[in-house]
């Protein structure tokens, strides 16, 4: 049994696809949260 | 795809975000389908209007550092904002109330000049010093931008989009941004902080296949 490679430049087959990441939603504010939770932000009148 | 940016211009890892963030834009391939919008946040909303202290020294006696610690807290900012391009002055900086300055960027937006007015008002804050809290000063910066001197005084000397800051703020506190910068995609998608280009990127990619499924 042969196995055969897609044509170059040849769209993905679904199944060749890496799955999208099952991604957080939020209940409370309707929104996906992406990106690290220790990312350098200003709160509270203080960024330091 | 709409971007909505909750951003303090007073706030030192917002210009820093807003950079990481316009690279990563510049690279998206449908750029030309984002808008952005600025949506105000204040950080101090208690600090008093049209009062201009130098950064540092506010920032002493708000924490209790003393002046060397705050020096040293300042000089990690300086350094990061340094990468992106941004020499921040906070050696001369002023702490002032921006309520003022949103309503301006707020005059600005419904002009179709939301994005100039929000990055002449952050480097006119971080970058040159200026102090904000001064009327003469926004409007030389308004008109910079262009928007009429007399429109913007005007606004200064009224209450018009007080009602959109305050609305901004509280949008921002439904959506779970307790701080800023505070990115929004589509409604659907939230970065807090200023994360990496490639965290931006990655979520203008996310956002794009999500909108176009």
């Amino acid at each position: 049994m042969s196995v055969s490679s897609p044509e170059p430049g040849a769209e993905p087959r679904e199944a060749d696809r890496p799955a999208e990441e099952e991604l957080p939603l939020d209940a409370v504010t309707g929104l996906v949260s992406l990106g690290t939770e220790d990312a350098p932000a200003c709160s509270d009148g203080t960024c330091w | 795809m709409q971007v909505e940016v909750w951003s303090d211009i007073v706030c030192p890892w917002c210009y820093i975000g807003k950079r990481r963030f316009e690279t990563a834009l510049e690279q998206f391939e449908h750029a030309d389908q984002v808008e952005v919008l600025w949506r105000s946040f204040q950080l101090d909303p208690s600090y008093p209007r049209g009062r201009g202290e130098p950064v540092r020294d506010a920032l002493a006696a708000k924490t209790g550092a003393s002046r060397e610690q705050v020096r040293a807290m300042t000089a990690q900012v300086e350094k990061v904002a340094a990468e992106v391009g941004l020499e921040y002055d906070f050696e001369n900086g002023f702490m002032v109330n921006t309520f003022d300055v949103h309503r301006l960027v707020h005059l600005a937006q419904s002009r179709g000049l939301g994005t100039k007015a929000h990055e002449r008002f952050m480097h006119a804050q971080l970058v040159e010093a200026k102090d904000l809290s001064d009327t003469a000063t926004l409007v030389e910066l308004a008109v910079e931008i262009g928007l009429d001197a007399a429109e913007a005084r005007r606004v200064l000397e009224g209450d018009d989009y007080a009602a959109q800051v305050r609305e901004d703020g509280a949008a921002a506190q439904r959506l779970g941004g307790n701080g800023v910068p505070f990115f929004v995609i589509d409604r659907a998608f939230g970065i807090s902080g200023a994360q990496p280009v490639e965290v931006f990127a990655s979520a203008l990619e996310k956002a794009y296949r999500a909108a176009s499924a």
